[in-house]
């Protein structure tokens, strides 16, 4: 044994957080998650934001996603990437509800790099939309066209069924008032994607040939990928009337 | 659960990120971040800081790269930052500790007899070091010792190079040595 292992041992040990403070800073925490523009990164858009619900699917995969408004941004050549193999694909079929909520609008594609837009208007403020993604980590793209700008939202579909907090965006004001009109692209989890830091240090369409991913760069990167046959799919799922 | 455009998905397989969902972050590691600053101070300012701790983390989310660490060496890295403003605080804790310990180690005839060195009595001697460590030293020797982080997350939640933080334990495991009379006292206590 040796010094740090005994320091570790010597230090005498803490409780462990009491309830009342784990709920603080957990109601911190959501102050801050819900807090709007301003933890936004500039240069982008003041529109709404928007949260998809990331299902927790049994064995299927699911994603969340957050709609942000966002700003075009050109294309610019890309690496083609190499080519993963496709195991055999856990089905993405979605089940037909979810967290009490009734399938609204489904959608399947049997191919990534491909988009699927659905139409849908909510009869009620409780709307989730949920992601099944047959190739684990898959990149997604959601965004909707809206007359105060382009809202974009990211994800990445994982295969543990990810659960996440079921997000505010049915909580806009005339969310049921309008049809909604969103578009979703998914992506190989190889495509040429910047993601975290890079992503965020590149102040151009594309940087070391990997594209900052939008709805501008979307049809480009699915055009030098090409359609691979990994399926995955999208449901809006809604309260019960 | 929140993502920028600006940030970008996580690609890695099965992996969630702050990216995706914070309040998966927070669940996994409140706890332990707070442990961990309660042990370098006390509980009640560990419930103040731990919760700043995620709400930087949460702010800064989409400066979180997993290539350059996971996600236990990027909250041990807030933490430790925001220990460094209770510098003074957390020295007289260690002072404290030192006088308390070795208070304790001095009553009563058995330990003498017994002669059972355990962790517990060494407490003030290193306690009693650990205050007198330089804090870029003392946070390498805790990060490992409390945070049970490897030298590479240590190195990745101080952002320093790996040779950097192998210095600076070496410097401090020196200064824990001497404190305890160069030798361990637990293997002594085992080995007799």
């Amino acid at each position: 044994m040796d010094e740090i292992t005994l320091l570790g041992r010597a230090v005498p040990d803490a409780p462990p957080p009491s309830p009342q403070a784990v709920t603080r800073a957990r109601a911190r925490l959501t102050a801050a998650e819900r807090r709007p523009a301003g933890h936004r990164p500039p240069g982008r858009g003041s529109g709404w934001t928007w949260a998809l619900a990331c299902a927790a699917a049994t064995a299927a995969v699911t994603l969340a996603v957050v709609f942000l408004a966002g700003g075009p941004a050109a294309p610019s050549p890309v690496t083609p990437p190499t080519v993963s193999s496709a195991p055999s694909a856990p089905s993405v079929e979605p089940p037909a509800t979810y967290q009490g909520l009734r399938i609204l609008r489904s959608e399947t594609s049997q191919n990534t790099a491909a988009k699927i837009t659905l139409r849908f208007r909510p009869t009620s403020a409780k709307t989730a939309i949920v992601l099944r993604c047959s190739e684990p980590g898959s990149l997604v793209l959601a965004s909707e066209a809206r007359d105060d700008g382009l809202s974009e939202a990211y994800g990445v579909c994982g295969p543990d069924g990810t659960r996440s907090r079921f997000d505010d965006k049915s909580y806009e004001p005339g969310w049921t008032s309008r049809t909604h009109t969103v578009t979703f692209w998914v992506f190989p989890p190889d495509a040429p994607i910047l993601s975290g830091r890079d992503a965020h240090d590149c102040d151009r369409a594309a940087c070391g040939g990997k594209y900052k991913l939008s709805t501008e760069s979307a049809g480009a990167i699915a055009a030098r990928l090409g359609e691979r046959p990994q399926p995955w799919s999208v449901t809006v799922y809604d309260s019960p009337r | 659960m929140i993502a920028h455009p600006g940030s970008g998905p996580q690609a890695g397989a099965g992996e969630w990120s702050p990216h995706e969902d914070f309040s998966r972050v927070f669940d996994a590691h409140f706890a332990e971040i707070h442990r961990y600053i309660a042990r370098r101070l006390d509980t009640q300012t560990a419930d103040d800081l731990a919760a700043d701790t995620f709400l930087i983390a949460f702010r800064d989310r989409e400066r979180f790269d997993p290539a350059r660490g996971g996600i236990r060496p990027w909250l041990y890295g807030i933490a430790t930052n925001l220990l460094a403003r209770h510098r003074r605080d957390e020295v007289r804790r260690w002072r404290a500790l030192s006088r308390t310990a070795a208070g304790d180690d001095q009553e009563g005839p058995e330990g003498a007899v017994t002669a059972r060195v355990s962790a517990q009595q060494v407490t003030g001697r290193l306690a009693g070091a650990l205050a007198g460590l330089a804090k870029r030293d003392r946070d390498v020797v805790l990060l490992l010792a409390l945070g049970d982080l490897s030298h590479a997350e240590t190195a990745a939640a101080l952002g320093v190079p790996y040779g950097t933080v192998a210095s600076r334990l070496n410097r401090a495991r020196n200064q824990l040595r001497k404190a305890l009379g160069d030798v361990n006292p637990l293997k002594e206590a085992l080995d007799g």
